[in-house]
């Protein structure tokens, strides 16, 4: 990277450490720290939502997904819309009147404390532990490209944030993710500028939605039903509906940010908002992917994009990785003059259904290549020390290769905020947790507003530093980072049917749902280690359980037969 | 009709009915402009 990319990336995150800790001053209560002393408008509650959920994966992933498998990922936001309604109808009423500070403060009221701290607990451990790999996620791949300590990176991806967290709380966080949030966005629609604007000369956005089209990328609708397919309309419409009712309604990183809203009314067009521009704001993420998958084809496909893992696989397998890219190198070099032809304006139509067929049966043949390729790489994965798919370098490869001066330490900064503005959001709503449904039911006795501010503070600390540990430690985890990316979806079905039953089935007492909720954890996670559906589907089953077996419970229970 | 919170119309049931359905269109609007899309160039 180039001394001014340098300077970009270092001023722009000094800029929002400093605006921060301004944003920081003034700072006397724990309302004030938890909750943001409720008096943010709605487009800070939209851009703290928007924020919280995009990680540094979402923008440097996102297109390396619809690289190697099209557009259909964006279904999977189907769901979000709806979810919205719903939470603007039953949720916020609820959170609103009640003034809570957490979501699971209101199980305590509804069912009981042991309801409320099983809740609580499955938020921690399964948001601490994410935490955690979006601290690393970011991390691995910055320090393969760079070269960079890993360990170190993890400090700075998840260190530095810690300074605003810390003194500032909630409000630090909503101001500076309005501010992260605003420079992401203007730096990824540069960047897909930028993929038209480079493509070879008489080359335009039609010729290359026509490449990407005929190549299988731009496949946003899927309607095939498979329960194993993990994106298609029915999995991202059903599915993603119960995945957002879940994230949006009932994990405290995204309902404290909500509650930091001055009044119902914001936090409704906040969310609202927020069903109207995710899904564009996914598709225009994945375009960027489907045409930088034309800009490659039109200048030579590389083999794999994370250039480190294929010099060490060099260095392993000398004889195999100069085969597979000879072989490799030769179809992409007869793409490349493939796709030229097939968007020549004066093609006859019995040329371009010739060129068409060999320039398909060519991406076939690259995908299963590639596939080999990646097979060979997954044998020696703890020897080369990275994944064996490169969806997280496409999109870098490009900033790093192509991107003139300056524009490449911005988009390197992005990836810094994306990472804070989630990282930062889920560490305050952590201590939110930790201290209003734990130490403060646990110890009831002596608070005084001081005091909840000091210890507000010490947990964010506390989990930052956890973040960084799990951090650490997941280099050493290989394949279970997978496997830790949908820890999610373990959990917040159980959690959401929780809350519907609180919700909707008010004859349900706290000691069914407790046990309904056990039960349904224990069916999800089976569900989960036999692999019978794809991890989209286990939010819906996870939530249904809960519904089954505490209306189950409750038939069979004392009080029910007395009463017969 | 929901009771009034903070004195603005925020639990006019008619003025969010509008949004719902406005939200709801839109999301019925993205997914055929995206089929449309799909059927086009795939």
């Amino acid at each position: 990277m180039s001394t001014i990319d340098w300077i970009v990336l270092t001023v722009t995150l000094l800029i929002i450490i400093i605006y921060g800790i301004y944003k920081s001053k003034g700072q006397s209560s724990s309302d004030s720290f938890l909750r943001a002393g409720r008096e943010m408008p709605w487009h800070v509650v939209l851009l703290g939502i928007m924020a919280t959920q995009a990680s540094a994966i979402t923008f440097i992933s996102g297109p390396g997904q619809a690289y190697a498998d099209g557009m259909r990922f964006v279904q999977y936001y189907f769901g979000l819309p709806l979810a919205m309604i719903v939470i603007s109808v039953v949720f916020v009423p609820i959170f609103a009147k009640l003034n809570v500070y957490t979501a699971y403060e209101y199980l305590d009221q509804r069912f009981d404390r042991r309801t409320r701290l099983f809740t609580g607990f499955l938020f921690l451990f399964s948001r601490g532990v994410s935490t955690g790999i979006s601290v690393y996620a970011p991390s691995i791949v910055f320090s393969t490209i760079f070269g960079w300590d890993v360990y170190l990176t993890n400090i700075l991806m998840g260190g530095l944030l810690i300074v605003y967290s810390y003194t500032g709380g909630a409000r630090a966080i909503a101001h500076t993710q309005k501010i992260q949030f605003g420079i992401i966005l203007t730096a990824m629609l540069i960047a897909g500028v930028m993929v038209v604007y480079l493509l070879p000369d008489g080359i335009g956005l039609p010729e290359a939605l026509k490449v990407a089209g005929k190549s299988g990328k731009l496949n946003v609708i899927t309607t095939e039903f498979d329960l194993n397919d993990r994106y298609n309309i029915w999995s991202g419409v059903i599915g993603g509906f119960f995945l957002a009712l879940s994230y949006f309604g009932t994990d405290q990183s995204q309902v404290g940010r909500y509650l930091t809203a001055k009044s119902m009314r914001e936090s409704r067009l906040g969310l609202l908002l927020n069903g109207f521009v995710k899904i564009p704001m996914q598709f225009g993420i994945l375009l960027v992917g489907a045409l930088l998958f034309s800009f490659y084809t039109f200048q030579k496909q590389p083999l794999f994009f994370n250039e480190t893992a294929m010099e060490k696989m060099e260095q392993i397998e000398p004889e195999f990785s100069q085969e597979i890219q000879a072989s490799f190198g030769a179809l992409a070099e007869e793409q490349q003059v493939l796709s030229k032809a097939l968007v020549q304006k004066d093609i006859s139509v019995q040329e371009e259904a010739i060129v068409l067929e060999k320039f398909q049966s060519n991406v076939d043949e690259m995908k299963r290549i590639k596939g080999s390729y990646e097979k060979k790489l997954a044998q020696y994965r703890t020897e080369i020390g990275a994944s064996n798919t490169d969806t997280n370098y496409v999109f870098l490869h490009f900033v790093q290769n192509y991107l003139p001066v300056g524009l490449v330490g911005l988009i390197f900064a992005i990836i810094f905020l994306a990472s804070w503005g989630s990282i930062s959001a889920a560490i305050n709503s952590l201590a939110s947790s930790t201290l209003m449904d734990f130490h403060k039911v646990l110890i009831p006795e002596g608070w005084s507003d001081a005091k909840e501010l000091r210890w507000g503070r010490i947990y964010t600390l506390i989990w930052g530093i956890f973040g960084i540990i799990v951090a650490m430690f997941a280099t050493k985890m290989g394949s279970l980072i997978e496997a830790v990316n949908e820890l999610g979806s373990l959990f917040y079905g159980a959690i959401l049917g929780i809350f519907l039953t609180a919700f909707f089935l008010k004859s349900i007492k706290g000691k069914h749902v407790f046990y309904a909720a056990l039960l349904s954890e224990i069916g999800v996670l089976i569900i989960y280690v036999f692999n019978w559906v794809s991890f989209l589907w286990l939010n819906v089953i996870g939530a249904g359980l809960v519904i089954l077996f505490a209306v189950f419970l409750k038939m069979f229970s004392k009080e029910n037969k007395s009463i017969a | 009709m929901e009771k009034k919170i903070d004195g603005n119309q925020e639990d006019n049931i008619k003025y969010w009915k509008k949004w719902y359905i406005a939200l709801f269109l839109w999301l019925l609007v993205l997914i055929i402009l995206f089929y449309l899309f799909t059927k086009k160039y795939a």
